[in-house]
């Protein structure tokens, strides 16, 4: 019996997939919301947390550079004292990134197929506690190194992250708490009245003598099921946005190492709205009871 | 099978229903009739739970209105069954599943609710109805599912509040017969009607008149036969 009215419970959603379509995106859009907040939360506060502390240079070369010298000067600056991180790339695999960052639609390459990029190199220096001197007297040593063309630098924004930083990790909880009370609020809300839409049915089913349980465990399950599905398409469609977004964040200019997101966020960004759905169940169950 | 001892109603400072007291034995057959605003309606929202019982003492299939918790209001509802004037089914739902909900909110094997439904619906003449969606069918089409509904699983008590509110005469005489029927093997029957042709059609069945509205505890002939006037109201 009780399997049967779990069953009807999920055939009721299942089968009328239309009837429920509008709660269903509904809550799909609010969770889709939270978790690009939440995403973007942990996403750039792990980027701020391993680039606390580090400052970067990116070294353009003049265009047509002797590659041979460039090595050789590459290999120089990762032997500079401080280094932490360095990438270096070549006009062909400069260009190769490029291409991944603009997409299909763009082509970086000047008619005719010539490369227009010069040789780059990135360059992370860990900054001996607050001293702006060192970063000055770092950007003057490569600046002055023969056939580079111009040195990238930003203080400011190395100091804006760092602040922000220390804001999201001071906003985290509050943030979450106040996601979390987004979420059950809109999606407890709306499944709530999208069972109450049945008032009539369930007042048939009492009328007729169905126990509480009878009428409370397929709303339950049905609600769960429209918990399931919106949060889940909020979900993959999260799985694809963040693969694009942390894609691009990772080239230039910002160069922010988006690490993927844990798996309790995905789990909770499904079972979370799930679990408030069918708790919006019960309450419906409860208040068509009243 | 029904006993209401003083049982007083009031809605607000409006007394609807004053020590009122009757008895209704199994396989028995009642009118209730009354003024509309006499408490008819009231009354047998009592006697099914959905109004609490606020004074006196009504005994109904075995069930102590005044003791029962309204977690095991089911259980009444399962002794008592109710057919109502605007029907209250399922207009999506097929004959067949309106007919069968009481059956199957008590878990009964599938092959035992077909057998009850199939039975109940040959009857009432329905069978070529029963794969049907309810909103296809007529007023009295639908009234007769209503009817097979609160009778399928048996009943001890059926409660009718004005069945024949929207069908015309030839078709509430034919729903008295029918509700008759069940009467006569074991069903009690308690019908609300305002229609006194249809009570002077019955006169072997009790009659309860209720009276109007204001508290007036002389207002009820419990028991008591009353004078059906059809030229008065019966509009056949």
């Amino acid at each position: 019996m009780t399997m049967r009215l779990i069953f009807s419970g999920i055939a009721a959603v299942l089968l009328r997939p239309w009837a429920h379509l509008g709660t269903i995106l509904g809550v799909s859009a609010t969770v889709l919301l939270c978790g690009l907040l939440a995403l973007a939360g942990i996403g750039l506060d792990g980027a701020f947390a391993r680039s606390q502390g580090v400052v970067r240079f990116q070294v353009y070369w003049q265009k047509g550079s002797d590659p041979a010298l460039v090595a050789r000067q590459m290999d120089w600056m990762r032997a500079l004292p401080g280094v932490v991180e360095a990438k270096a790339f070549s006009p062909e695999t400069a260009l190769a990134v490029m291409r991944g960052s603009l997409g299909a639609n763009a082509e970086p390459a000047l008619p005719g197929g010539e490369n227009p990029l010069p040789y780059t190199m990135l360059l992370g220096f860990a900054l001996p506690g607050e001293d702006e001197g060192f970063a000055r007297e770092t950007y003057a040593r490569l600046a002055g190194v023969d056939g580079v063309a111009e040195v990238r630098y930003n203080p400011v924004a190395i100091d804006a992250m760092r602040t922000l930083g220390l804001l999201g990790s001071r906003a985290a909880l509050p943030l979450a708490a106040l996601l979390a009370l987004l979420v059950g609020l809109v999606v407890g809300n709306t499944v709530r009245l999208t069972l109450l839409r049945r008032r009539e049915e369930l007042e048939i089913l009492r009328l007729v003598g169905a126990t509480p349980w009878f009428i409370g465990l397929p709303l339950v399950c049905g609600a769960a099921v429209i918990g399931f599905l919106g949060s889940g398409l909020a979900v993959t469609l999260l799985a694809f946005v963040w693969s694009e977004v942390a894609g691009n964040l990772g080239a230039a200019p910002l160069w922010l190492d988006m690490a993927s997101p844990p798996l309790w966020l995905w789990l909770a960004l499904i079972g979370g709205p799930t679990l408030v759905a069918a708790l919006a169940g019960l309450a419906a169950a409860m208040e068509s009871n009243a | 099978m029904l006993r209401v001892d003083g049982l007083s109603h009031r809605f607000g400072n409006r007394a609807v229903l004053s020590d009122l007291s009757f008895a209704l034995d199994k396989g028995g057959f009642a009118f209730l009739t009354g003024p509309s605003g006499s408490g008819k309606t009231t009354l047998l929202r009592i006697l099914h739970g959905s109004l609490p019982l606020q004074t006196g003492r009504a005994l109904v299939a075995g069930h102590d209105l005044a003791a029962l918790r309204p977690s095991k209001l089911y259980q009444l509802r399962r002794d008592v069954s109710v057919v109502f004037q605007d029907f209250k089914i399922l207009p999506e739902r097929t004959v067949v599943e309106n007919v069968a909900l009481p059956l199957t909110v008590r878990g009964t094997p599938k092959a035992r609710i077909e057998r009850r439904v199939a039975s109940i619906l040959t009857a009432l003449r329905l069978t070529e109805l029963a794969h049907r969606p309810c909103a296809e069918l007529a007023g009295g089409e639908q009234q007769r599912v209503a009817i097979a509904r609160a009778v399928v699983a048996g009943p001890r008590l059926m409660l009718a509040d004005e069945p024949t509110g929207n069908l015309d005469w030839e078709l509430s005489l034919r729903l008295l017969d029918i509700l008759r029927q069940f009467s006569a093997h074991g069903t009690a029957i308690l019908m609300a009607t305002h229609n006194r042709a249809l009570v002077a059609a019955a006169p072997d069945a009790m009659v309860i008149t209720l009276g109007g509205g204001e508290a007036d505890p002389g207002g009820f002939d419990v028991g008591q036969a009353a004078a059906p006037d059809a030229a008065a109201e019966a509009t056949p």
